[in-house]
């Protein structure tokens, strides 16, 4: 699949996931090795600046120190969350290894196993691994 | 705010050998039967994690609370030789402040009445307390004493926004504080809470910075949960509540109900 047809399809998701839950204010799929977002769906127009420096967090939310260490007590991890004064920062990949993730930014309402689901689920059909 | 002389006075205290009875049981008051619900109290207020109190009387009385966080869950026994406590309503029941705060004063009066020596033995409960249950917290039991003349007033200590939280769920299975009041207080299987501080070894500045690139101002507080968010596996918890930073092992599945604690805590 080119980039530009994928980046197609990954934009029907996004904006699947957004009209799903009300919580959800952002959802973006983006390259985190090099923190772009490729795609994204918005309920109010936001800067691209705010795009970018999302992008940026949820690709520093794995670099939490504790992981950096010989005697790590978890896997590696494929999923992040955040919580600030801000709401909720979400990003799922599908593998610890994989550049590609989609991101969300929520409110703290958000139905954690629904959106979960729906956006493992798009990993998975858009083969964004 | 607490008053320099309250402070040099339980440092003093914390520094006193305890002494024990014939039963093994720690004697907490004894000699002046006024003392005795004060120091009772202040049992409850210094127990942090889940523990069973038995507190016992020189008279023949006998008291069981489930207490965690400096709070009470239940009396779970209560045994007074000169009266019939079958019918009293506060016990088995989950205790609250508004339903049931004067009259766990009461009881726990009349435990305490005339007794010489007053004495506890903590242990680990049988069975997992209900934790995100409120029950009656000790700081607001010791404000509604009723005057009695007591000269040693306990110190009133509330329980830290971060022991709150971690203490809020059994599905923070190990945890570790690293900074703040109450660093190097953890809880949990001793393996992990041993990693947990190797991990946070001459680290703390870096989780620090992790968190801050989160907020918009630095200090703010900011939680991160990375690993798998849901399933059996576990993900890592590193959080910052006002001065305090911790580190903590979670269930996956419990996410969802860690993160509404975390907004309850900040709401």
């Amino acid at each position: 699949m080119s980039r530009k047809a994928e980046k197609m399809d990954i934009s029907g998701h996004l904006d699947a996931i957004n009209k799903a839950f009300d919580s959800v204010r952002i959802a973006a799929f983006a390259d985190l090795t090099v923190q772009l977002v490729l795609a994204d769906s918005t309920k109010s127009n936001i800067g691209q600046e705010i795009l970018d420096d999302l992008c940026i967090q949820a690709a520093n939310a794995f670099e939490c120190p504790a992981l950096h260490t010989d005697n790590s007590l978890i896997d590696p991890p494929v999923e992040a969350i955040v919580m600030t004064d801000k709401g909720i920062l979400l990003t799922l990949r599908s593998t610890e290894f994989s550049p590609n993730a989609l991101i969300f930014e929520c409110d703290y309402d958000i139905n954690l196993k629904d959106i979960l689901t729906m956006a493992r689920d798009t990993l998975k059909k858009t083969g964004a691994e | 705010m607490i008053a320099s002389q309250d402070i040099m006075k339980r440092l003093k205290s914390l520094g006193n050998r305890s002494r024990f009875n014939q039963n093994n049981a720690r004697i907490i008051a004894s000699g002046n039967p006024d003392d005795n619900l004060g120091a009772l109290l202040q049992e409850i207020n210094e127990t942090i994690l889940a523990r069973v109190l038995e507190f016992r009387t020189d008279t023949g009385a006998k008291l069981c609370l489930d207490v965690i966080g400096r709070r009470v869950l239940h009396i779970s026994e209560l045994q007074i030789p000169s009266g019939d406590e079958a019918a009293n309503p506060v016990i088995g029941t989950l205790l609250s402040e508004s339903e049931h705060l004067e009259l766990f004063l009461q009881t726990v009066s009349r435990f305490t009445k005339d007794a010489n020596e007053l004495s506890v033995i903590a242990s680990t409960p049988k069975q997992e307390f209900d934790t995100s249950a409120v029950g009656l917290q000790a700081g607001r039991l010791i404000k509604s004493i009723p005057e009695s003349g007591n000269t040693e007033e306990p110190v009133i200590e509330t329980e830290s926004a971060a022991i709150q939280f971690l203490t809020s769920t059994s599905d923070i299975t190990d945890w570790l504080i690293l900074k703040g009041e109450d660093a190097g207080v953890n809880s949990g299987d001793s393996t992990n809470v041993a990693a947990l501080e190797k991990v946070a070894e001459s680290n703390i500045d870096k989780f620090e910075s992790y968190l801050d690139q989160f907020t918009t101002n630095p200090n703010e507080p900011a939680a991160a949960i990375v690993g798998t968010l849901s399933g059996n596996r576990e993900s890592i918890l590193c959080f910052r509540i006002g001065e305090q930073l911790g580190l903590a092992v979670i269930n996956g599945d419990a996410i969802p109900l860690i993160i509404n604690k975390w907004r309850d805590l900040h709401n």
